[in-house]
């Protein structure tokens, strides 16, 4: 019997997922277990293990994109059958969706991406060109032929895979201005480009700015650091004073989907996270819930995995609202306007911490000051309950001997 | 190093086969003493090798390509020499029903056979004497065709043709008669089934087989002038038929003109032209084009003739439509 090689469902992602590399050749011989396949989606990537020992039949090569719940490829156990199965299921290169009865989701329609309804049918290309455009995901129906009749030749798509090559800058280069180097979009890059597009274009965004006197976060910090071994961050306190200011505020805890605004029971906070390739943002989930000694270590080992590169889809799923924390930038009175992560319906920066001079009960006194700058989808939250929020946030970290005592118990 | 003619290279090798092996022997009509053969191909023979290894036979294709079966069959090997390939008509049972003895009696018995013939318009001999019939004699199925497009290549592939236990169609085309070649002394043979690149370049392949080679060479050197750089292959054999050389070919230019000199229906260009376009297509660049006559008979006027048989101005449109 065959194993088919299927892209599984991913939490709430309904995307095509990327194929990035198969790990074996067609036709090789895989181990039960083994990584055979490398995807990427939503800024992950991830590895599909082989659940059985066999030859590897590939249906959708490198470099396409599959559905989820697709078959991209087999394991045959023998030989012979590895013939039948290549047979009957021929390598593709405009994948074909196999999807299988128990894995449909309702939410998710797939875009038909079908040898039928490829991309530029009805284009007049040659077959050589077509299938370079394919292997170096050109997209033909942006390219204008110079062969006979205006058909697109297999020198159109080399010229277009040259200009692929330069940054933002087409076949007709302007003079003065030449390429150093080029960086290809896709993996990590494309997944940021798409989303925070996707963001500011789908909805109606705003920033409230405002700082934050931290003398009390700092001795708070100093206290904390001299108890334990984990030296506790700034992030690891705003993880933990934001999610009790969303307890008190749900609505900032929401987003606006099938027509209707969800709040979310869970309070998932998401920290964005540098790393080499870009971006990505790990979550705490239930941060409410937890210590503060807890959503130290647990955010350590986030960063940590997100450095190496090795998140899992669980620990990058399910965020409701997201900190970033540009403090690590160093000191610096400075704003920015963030962008929302994902469906999320806000996010909070912070700044760096200086020292500046303030008035306190009339005296000129000089305190260390961070500012924060909170992005809020105005289509769902009005100034006043943005204001409500960043109120609470402020006081609980002026002050934050209130955390000793929540709303709830009183 | 000697110059020799196409006829002259050919005898060569007919002289070398006999006096190698007594088993081989020529039969046909006028080899002999008063012609040896219509392009004197066979001139010398009978005076060497006397009457019974040269057998002049009476006016009947069948008679000859019928005991040239039975003479293999029984351990012979024999050259059938049918004139012109338009005759082959008169032994077509023979071409079609007995020649595959070998294939249907499963292998018990070896039938090497080599059927020579002369191919080609471009004398005005009219319809019956200037036919290629190349695609049709394709599809008979059972044996090899040979199609040399110089001396050179048409020595070495017919001392081979005699050597193979199968039955072999050696096509000799007329006007390459006067072509001369400069010919090794020593012994060379060229395998069958073996296609050869005639011209090397990068932008078009041109595949044509016997005269039409000289023709597409003459058409690669005027292109050459325009910047048109053409690659010509001679299949040499069209059963079997060197794939993997066409293919490679057009998987470097990704552009191909198919040439022969029959109707385009069924011709040999017509169906290397489908082997490409079923194998091949992922390399192709633009449309297969393919160069051969028109669906009538050759005709006997010259001024018709001349239309008729494909020149380097066909080649050379053909080639311009497609780059």
């Amino acid at each position: 019997m065959s194993i088919p090689i299927k892209i599984a469902k991913i939490g709430w992602g309904t995307d095509p997922v990327e194929l990035v590399e198969w790990r074996a050749g067609e036709g090789g011989r895989v181990e039960n277990d083994s990584v055979i396949l490398a995807v990427t989606t939503k800024k992950i990537e991830s590895d599909i293990h082989a659940e059985g020992d066999g030859y590897l039949h590939i249906v959708v090569p490198e470099g396409l994109k599959a559905e989820i719940g697709s078959v991209v490829g087999y394991i045959a156990e023998t030989e012979e059958e590895l013939k039948k199965i290549q047979g009957e299921n021929p390598t593709d290169s405009g994948v074909t969706v196999e999807k299988e009865e128990d894995s449909i989701d309702e939410t998710s329609v797939p875009e038909a991406v079908s040898r039928r309804s490829r991309k530029g049918e009805g284009i007049r290309i040659s077959p050589v060109a077509r299938k370079m455009a394919e292997e170096n995901n050109i997209d033909i129906s942006s390219i204008t032929g110079t062969g006979p009749g205006g058909r697109i030749v297999r020198k159109d798509i080399e010229n277009a895979i040259e200009d692929s090559k330069k940054p933002g800058v087409s076949s007709n280069m302007q003079p003065g201005k030449n390429v150093k180097s080029t960086i290809p979009l896709r993996g990590m890059r494309k997944a940021i480009a798409e989303n925070m597009y996707q963001s500011i274009s789908s909805s109606a965004q705003l920033t409230l700015m405002g700082e934050i006197d931290m003398t009390e976060v700092v001795k708070l910090r100093e206290t904390l650091k001299a108890q334990f071994v984990d030296s506790i961050t700034f992030t690891d306190i705003f993880v933990f004073v934001v999610a009790k200011a969303l307890k008190e505020h749900p609505i900032i805890n929401s987003s606006l989907e099938d027509n209707e605004i969800k709040i979310w029971e869970n309070i998932n906070i998401g920290i964005a996270t540098a790393v080499d390739e870009g971006l990505i943002v790990p979550v705490v989930k239930d941060a409410d819930k937890k210590p503060l000694s807890l959503i130290s270590r647990e955010i350590k080992a986030l960063a940590g995995k997100a450095r190496e590169g090795k998140l899992d889809f669980e620990d990058i799923e399910y965020g409701t609202f997201t900190i970033t924390n540009m403090g690590a930038l160093g000191e610096g009175y400075r704003f920015e306007t963030v962008i929302i992560n994902g469906h999320e319906c806000a996010i909070l920066g912070t700044g760096g911490i200086s020292d500046r001079v303030v008035a306190r009960d009339g005296e000129i006194v000089i305190r260390p000051v961070m500012t924060f700058y909170f992005t809020y989808d105005h289509r769902i939250i009005t100034g006043a309950v943005a204001g409500a929020f960043t109120e609470t946030v402020r006081k609980l970290l002026e002050n934050p001997y209130l955390l000793i005592i929540s709303k709830e118990d009183i | 190093m000697k110059e020799l003619m196409l006829t002259q290279a050919e005898n060569q090798a007919f002289d070398e086969e006999m006096e190698r092996d007594p088993d081989v022997f020529i039969l046909g009509e006028d080899i002999g003493l008063y012609w040896g053969g219509p392009f004197g191909q066979f001139r010398g023979l009978i005076e060497k090798y006397g009457p019974k290894r040269v057998r002049e036979t009476p006016i009947s294709e069948k008679a000859i390509l019928g005991g040239a079966i039975g003479a293999a069959a029984a351990g012979m090997r024999p050259c059938a020499a049918m004139m012109f390939v338009d005759f082959l008509g008169c032994a077509f049972d023979e071409m079609i029903n007995q020649l595959q003895m070998r294939y249907m009696f499963g292998g018990k018995i070896k039938l090497p056979l080599t059927i020579v013939a002369n191919i080609g318009a471009g004398f005005s001999t009219a319809a019956q004497h200037s036919k290629s019939m190349l695609g049709l004699l394709m599809g008979v199925t059972g044996l090899k065709i040979v199609v040399p497009s110089n001396p050179y290549d048409a020595k070495g592939l017919l001392k081979s043709s005699i050597r193979d236990d199968n039955p072999v169609l050696f096509l000799s085309h007329k006007k390459l008669t006067p072509i001369t070649q400069q010919i090794p002394d020593e012994e060379y043979l060229i395998p069958l089934g073996k296609a050869d690149v005639k011209r090397e370049g990068n932008d078009v392949t041109v595949v044509a087989t016997a005269y039409m080679v000289q023709v597409a060479l003459s058409a690669a050197t005027k292109l050459q002038e325009e910047g048109i750089s053409v690659e010509v292959v001679d299949p040499r054999c069209l059963i079997p038929l060197d794939k993997e050389t066409i293919l490679g070919s057009v998987e470097k230019t990704g552009r191909i003109v198919t040439v022969s000199e029959d109707p385009k229906t069924c011709s040999a260009a017509a169906l290397i032209a489908a082997m490409v376009a079923e194998e091949g297509f992922d390399f192709l660049d633009a449309p297969i084009k393919v160069v051969s006559c028109p669906a009538t008979p050759v005709p006997f006027s010259p001024a018709l003739e001349s239309y008729y048989v494909p020149d380097e101005e066909n080649i050379i449109q053909a080639i311009k439509e497609i780059i």
